[in-house]
C-alpha cells in the first residue's frame, strides 16, 4: 500500500511551486540571498494554502548544502534528510499535541545545543495557536534572543489566538486564500501529469468549491478520480459534492417569489431526492437571491456569479418579479436564516420554514417611488410625512427622524419671545407656542412626548391629554416635569396648572366637536399596539398626522425587524 | 457478524465510492464519513473497515470467515483502535494516546484502521491534536472519522480527509424503512410511520427515535394548537422539563405548525400529518400565514436551545403567547 494521497504528493519542493504566496516567496528568498534571515516567522493562513509546505522548504533552503539559497538544490544529503523527515537538526513539532509548558521547556533545553550536523537548527511548530499560554509564555525568552543558528517556524490558522508578546517577536507571514483560478491551473496541471481525463466544467466546479484551499481542491480531484474512474465530469463532481444546478436554484426562488408556497415545498422535495446537499441548496439559494440583488441594483451582468448563458436569461426573467428593495429584504432574511438551516437538529424543517418565510415575506414600498410621492404631496411639511400605523417600522423611524430634525428647525424663524400668546387666545395657540418654546429651548424628549400629546386651555388650567398613561407619566420625570412648568408659565404669561388627563377618560364638548372623523383615526392609529412601541423606541419620535392606507399595490404589512432571537422583539401590525 | 457493503439502504453513491476504493487500491489515510444522524454512517465505517482487514475480501466486504474477520467480530481485532467519547466528549488525551499506539509498529501485516466515532465530539484541542496524524498518518494506517455534522468540525480536519456523504433520503424511502424493521413496522400506526418519517429529515435512525413521540402526542398537539386550556399545556410543558427532556421532542409540533402554515397558505398537498387533516384545516384560517411561519419559526428556535435551557418556560410562553392574540 505504497499508496499516497493527491495532496501529499504534490507538495511543493520548492519556492517556486508553491502557488499564488508570491509575497511571501519574494520576501523570504531575499532574505535568504541577502544573509539576512530572522530568528523567528511566523505563517498564518487559511486551510491547505501552504504554510506547512513553506517552512519546510524554508527549512531545506537555509540547510542546503549548496546554500543558503532559495532553490534547495534536493540532492544533498541535508535535502533529502530533511525530506524524508529524518534531520536531527529539523524538528516538527505538533503544537496541538505538544501543548504544555514541559514541552515548552524541553525544547528550551535541547536548543541550548547548537546544530549537530546542519547549519541551522529549525524547529517547526504547526498548530502553534493550540499552545497553552503558560507556553507560550514559556516561549518569550528564548524567541526574543535564541542560540545563534535556530530558528523558529510557526504555522497557525488562527493567528488571532496567539498571544501579542509572541506576534511582536517573529516576522509574520500571511499566507491568502488562492483564487479560483490558481487551484484551476494547478488542477489541470495535476490532471495531465495523473493522466486523468478530466472536463474543463467539472475543474471549474471543483476549483470553485474548494474555497480557497488547495488541499481542500485536490483532495475533491482525487475523490472525484477514484469515483470516476480515472475520468472526471462535471456531472460526477455536481452529484459527489451534492451540488444544485444554477438552474435548479433559480427554479427554487422562482416558486418562491411567485408567492406558491406548496410548489417551492414541492420543488424542495424534489431537489433534495435527487441528492441535493442541504448546505450546498442554501448556498445556491443564497446565491440566487444575491444576483438578483446584485443585478436589480447594477444591471451589470458582469458582477454576477458565473452563469451560463441559459441560466442568466432566467436570472433576469427572475428579477423583473419584484423590486430591488425586495430582493434585498429577501436575501437578507435568507442569509440570516443559516443556523435555522444548517444549525438544527431538523435542517429539512428548517429549510422548509425558509421557504415560508421568504414565500410570505412581506411586499416592501419603492423607497423611490415613496420619496417621488411625498415630494408631489403638497403639504406644508412633505419631509415630514409622519408615522403612519401600517408603515414599516424602519421606514416610520427614518421620516420620523426627518420631523425630529424639522421642529426644531422651525422656531428660528418665529423666536421665543414673539411665541407668548396674548391673554384669552384660543387654547390651540397657546399649545403651539408651548411648543415653539421648548423647540427654542431645544428640549427634543420633552418636544417629542408633547407632540404625541393634545393639549387645551381650559380656564386657567392646561390640561394635556394622551390616550397611553406611561406617556403622560413620563411627563413628570424630575427632569422633565419642572422645564414643562416653567414653559407654561413662560408661554401663558402667567402662571398655570397643568392637569394630565388619559383620553376618553372625560371630553369636554369643545373637543368632542373638534374630534370629527380624523380624530378618530387619530385614536385608533394612536392605539395601535406597534405604533406605541415605536415610539417607545425611538424616544422623541412623533406622530404627525394620521393617513388612511392609501396603497393600491403591496398592502404594507410590518417589515420584520429580523432580530436574532424570533420570540421577543418582533411586533406585529394586525392585516 | 461483520457487516456488507450492500447492507446499507439508500446509500448507493456512498457504497459505490467505498467499493471503487478497494478496486483500485487507493485506499485514502483519512476518510470522513458525514451525513444525518442515522443514515448509515457508523455501520458503514464499520464495514468497510472489515473489508480492509480481511484476508479474502469479497466484492461486497470482508469475507466473514477468515481469522481476521473473526478476530473482529468478536470485538478483539488489534489492528482496530476504536476512539469513543467519554463523558460526550473525545477529549485531547484520547487522542494522544491514539498516537502514541500509532507511533508503534502495527500488531499484524494487515493495515490498521482508526474509528473515530462520533468525530464532532471532539473537543478542539483533541481535533487539532490530530491534525498532523490525520495528514500524515504512519504507513498503512487509515483513519475513518464520522461525523454528523461536518460545521462542528474546523475546518482544518475536514481539508485532510476524503468526504464520504451519506444522503438524506425521501420520506417515502424512509417509511419504507421503518416499516421493515422488526421494532417499528406492524406495532406502529401508519400514520405515526409516516409523521415520523417526514419529521425525520430523511435519517431512517433519527425517525426511529420520533416514533414513540409521534405515536404519543400528535393528537394532543393538534388540541393545543386549537384552544387555549392552560391545563392542557401545563401538562405537556411538564414534560419539557430539563430532566425528563428528550430529544426530538420539539418534532411533533413543527410538524404540526409547519403544515398549518401551509394549509393557511391555502396549500393542501404535502401535508406531513395528513391523518390530522380536518382538524388542522379547521385551525389553519385562525391565523395567517405570517403568524403560523412566525410560530414556527420560534418553535424552531426553541430547538436548538442548549440543553441548559428552560425549555418548560419558554414552551409555555410560546403557547400562551399564541394564544392570547385570538
Amino acid at each position: 500500500m505504497a499508496y499516497e494521497a493527491l495532496a501529499r504528493k504534490w507538495r511543493p519542493k520548492g519556492f517556486e511551486e508553491v502557488v499564488g504566496q508570491g509575497h511571501v516567496t519574494r520576501a523570504l528568498a531575499n532574505a535568504i540571498s541577502l544573509g539576512k534571515i530572522h530568528h523567528a516567522y511566523l505563517f498564518a493562513g487559511t486551510r491547505g494554502v501552504g504554510k506547512t509546505t513553506f517552512a519546510r522548504i524554508l527549512a531545506r533552503a537555509l540547510n542546503c548544502e549548496k546554500g543558503p539559497s532559495a532553490s534547495p538544490c534536493q540532492k544533498c544529503a541535508a535535502c533529502n534528510e530533511i525530506l524524508a523527515g529524518t534531520a536531527v537538526d529539523v524538528q516538527e513539532i505538533d503544537g496541538a499535541s505538544n501543548t504544555g509548558i514541559d514541552d515548552v521547556r524541553r525544547l528550551r533545553e535541547n536548543a541550548a545545543y547548537a546544530p549537530s550536523r546542519l547549519r541551522y537548527k529549525i524547529y517547526i511548530i504547526d498548530e502553534v495557536h493550540m499552545l497553552s499560554k503558560s507556553a507560550f509564555n514559556g516561549l518569550l525568552k528564548i524567541l526574543e534572543e535564541p542560540p545563534p543558528h535556530t530558528v523558529f517556524v510557526f504555522a497557525t490558522t488562527e493567528p488571532n489566538r496567539i498571544p501579542d508578546t509572541i506576534l511582536s517577536r517573529v516576522q509574520r507571514f500571511d499566507f491568502r486564500m488562492l483564487s479560483e483560478e490558481e487551484i484551476l491551473d494547478r488542477l489541470r496541471e495535476m490532471a495531465k501529469a495523473e493522466k486523468i481525463d478530466c472536463e474543463e466544467d467539472a475543474l471549474r466546479l471543483m476549483a470553485r468549491y474548494a474555497f480557497g484551499s488547495m488541499r481542500d481542491g485536490q483532495s475533491i480531484f482525487e475523490q472525484a478520480a477514484v469515483s470516476g474512474n480515472g475520468r472526471i465530469t462535471a456531472a460526477l463532481v455536481e452529484e459527489m459534492l451534492g451540488l444544485v444546478g444554477t438552474e435548479a436554484a433559480i427554479d427554487l426562488v422562482g416558486a418562491v417569489a411567485a408567492g406558491s408556497a406548496g410548489e417551492a415545498i414541492r420543488k424542495f422535495s424534489a431537489l433534495l431526492s435527487r441528492g441535493a446537499d442541504l448546505k450546498f441548496l442554501y448556498l445556491s439559494v443564497v446565491d440566487v437571491l444575491r444576483d438578483a440583488a446584485v443585478w436589480k441594483f447594477t444591471e451589470n451582468d458582469d458582477l454576477l456569479f458565473r452563469h451560463s448563458p441559459s441560466s442568466l436569461g432566467r436570472m433576469k426573467e427572475l428579477c423583473g418579479g419584484k423590486g430591488r428593495e425586495e430582493w434585498m429584504f429577501l436575501l437578507d432574511i435568507a442569509f440570516r436564516s443559516e443556523k435555522d438551516v444548517l444549525g438544527t437538529e431538523f435542517p429539512r424543517l428548517g429549510f422548509e420554514l425558509l421557504l415560508l418565510r421568504l414565500v410570505n415575506a412581506p411586499g416592501l414600498l419603492d423607497v423611490e417611488g415613496l420619496a417621488g410621492e411625498a415630494a408631489q404631496a403638497s403639504r406644508p411639511r412633505p419631509a415630514a410625512a409622519g408615522a403612519q400605523g401600517p408603515d414599516p417600522p424602519p421606514k416610520a423611524a427614518a421620516t420620523t427622524f426627518a420631523a425630529r430634525a424639522s421642529a426644531p428647525a422651525a422656531p428660528h424663524r418665529e423666536t421665543a419671545p414673539s411665541a407668548v400668546a396674548p391673554k384669552g387666545a384660543k387654547a390651540d395657540e397657546l399649545w403651539d407656542a408651548l411648543l415653539k418654546n421648548l423647540g427654542a429651548k431645544k428640549k427634543a424628549v420633552l418636544l417629542g412626548l408633547l407632540s404625541q400629546m393634545k393639549g387645551r386651555r381650559e380656564g386657567d388650567e392646561l390640561v394635556i391629554s394622551s390616550p397611553h398613561q406611561f406617556v403622560l407619566d413620563r411627563l413628570k420625570e424630575e427632569d422633565k416635569w419642572p422645564i414643562l412648568l416653567q414653559a407654561v408659565s413662560e408661554v401663558a404669561g402667567k402662571k398655570l396648572d397643568v392637569r394630565l388627563s388619559v383620553f376618553g377618560e372625560k371630553k369636554s364638548p369643545e373637543t368632542a366637536a373638534v374630534a370629527g372623523e380624523e380624530e378618530r383615526a387619530r385614536m385608533s392609529a394612536l392605539s395601535d399596539p406597534l405604533l406605541a412601541e415605536v415610539l417607545r423606541e425611538f424616544e422623541g419620535a412623533t406622530v404627525l398626522e394620521v393617513r388612511p392606507v392609501p396603497r393600491k399595490k403591496t398592502l404594507p404589512q410590518t417589515a420584520e425587524p429580523d432580530a436574532e432571537e424570533p420570540v421577543e422583539g418582533e411586533s406585529e401590525q394586525e392585516p | 457478524m461483520v457487516g456488507r457493503l450492500s447492507s446499507l439502504r439508500g446509500q448507493d453513491g456512498a457504497v459505490a465510492l467505498l467499493r471503487r476504493y478497494f478496486e483500485t487500491g487507493n485506499v485514502p489515510a483519512g476518510l470522513l464519513f458525514h451525513g444525518e444522524e442515522g443514515t448509515g454512517k457508523e455501520k458503514a465505517a464499520v464495514a468497510f473497515l472489515a473489508a480492509l482487514l480481511c484476508r479474502d475480501r469479497k466484492e461486497d466486504g470482508a469475507c466473514g470467515e477468515c481469522p481476521d474477520c473473526r478476530l473482529l467480530s468478536s470485538g478483539a481485532h488489534p489492528n482496530l483502535l476504536r476512539v469513543e467519547p467519554e463523558n460526550h466528549f473525545i477529549q485531547i488525551a484520547d487522542i494522544r494516546g491514539l498516537k502514541e499506539e500509532l507511533s508503534l509498529k502495527a500488531f499484524s501485516d494487515r493495515p490498521r484502521g482508526v474509528l473515530v466515532c462520533p468525530a464532532d465530539r471532539m473537543t478542539l484541542q483533541a481535533a487539532n491534536a490530530l491534525l498532523k496524524t490525520l495528514e500524515e498518518p504512519p504507513p498503512a494506517t487509515h483513519l475513518l472519522l464520522v461525523a454528523h455534522r461536518l460545521s462542528w468540525l474546523p475546518p482544518t480536519i475536514v481539508s485532510r480527509c476524503q468526504k464520504i456523504p451519506f444522503r438524506t433520503m425521501p420520506a417515502e424511502t424512509v417509511e419504507d424503512i421503518l416499516g421493515e424493521l422488526p421494532e417499528a413496522g406492524k406495532r406502529r400506526s401508519k400514520a405515526a410511520l409516516r409523521a415520523a418519517a417526514a419529521c425525520s429529515g430523511g435519517s431512517p435512525g433519527r425517525a426511529l427515535l420520533l416514533l414513540d413521540e409521534m405515536e404519543k402526542s400528535r393528537e394532543t398537539w393538534a388540541g393545543l394548537f386549537t384552544r387555549p386550556d392552560p391545563a392542557a399545556v401545563f401538562a405537556t410543558s411538564d414534560g419539557w422539563r430539563k430532566s425528563e427532556a428528550q430529544e426530538g421532542q420539539a418534532a411533533v409540533p413543527l410538524a404540526i405548525v409547519r403544515d398549518l402554515a401551509l394549509l393557511s397558505s391555502g396549500e393542501n398537498a404535502d401535508i406531513i400529518n395528513e391523518d390530522l387533516r380536518d382538524v388542522l384545516c379547521a385551525i389553519a384560517p385562525r391565523k395567517t400565514p405570517q403568524e403560523w411561519t412566525r410560530a414556527f419559526r420560534t418553535l424552531l428556535t426553541m430547538s436548538r436551545l442548549p440543553p441548559q435551557a428552560q425549555k418548560r418556560l419558554a414552551l409555555e410562553a410560546f403557547l400562551f403567547d399564541l394564544h392570547g392574540k385570538d
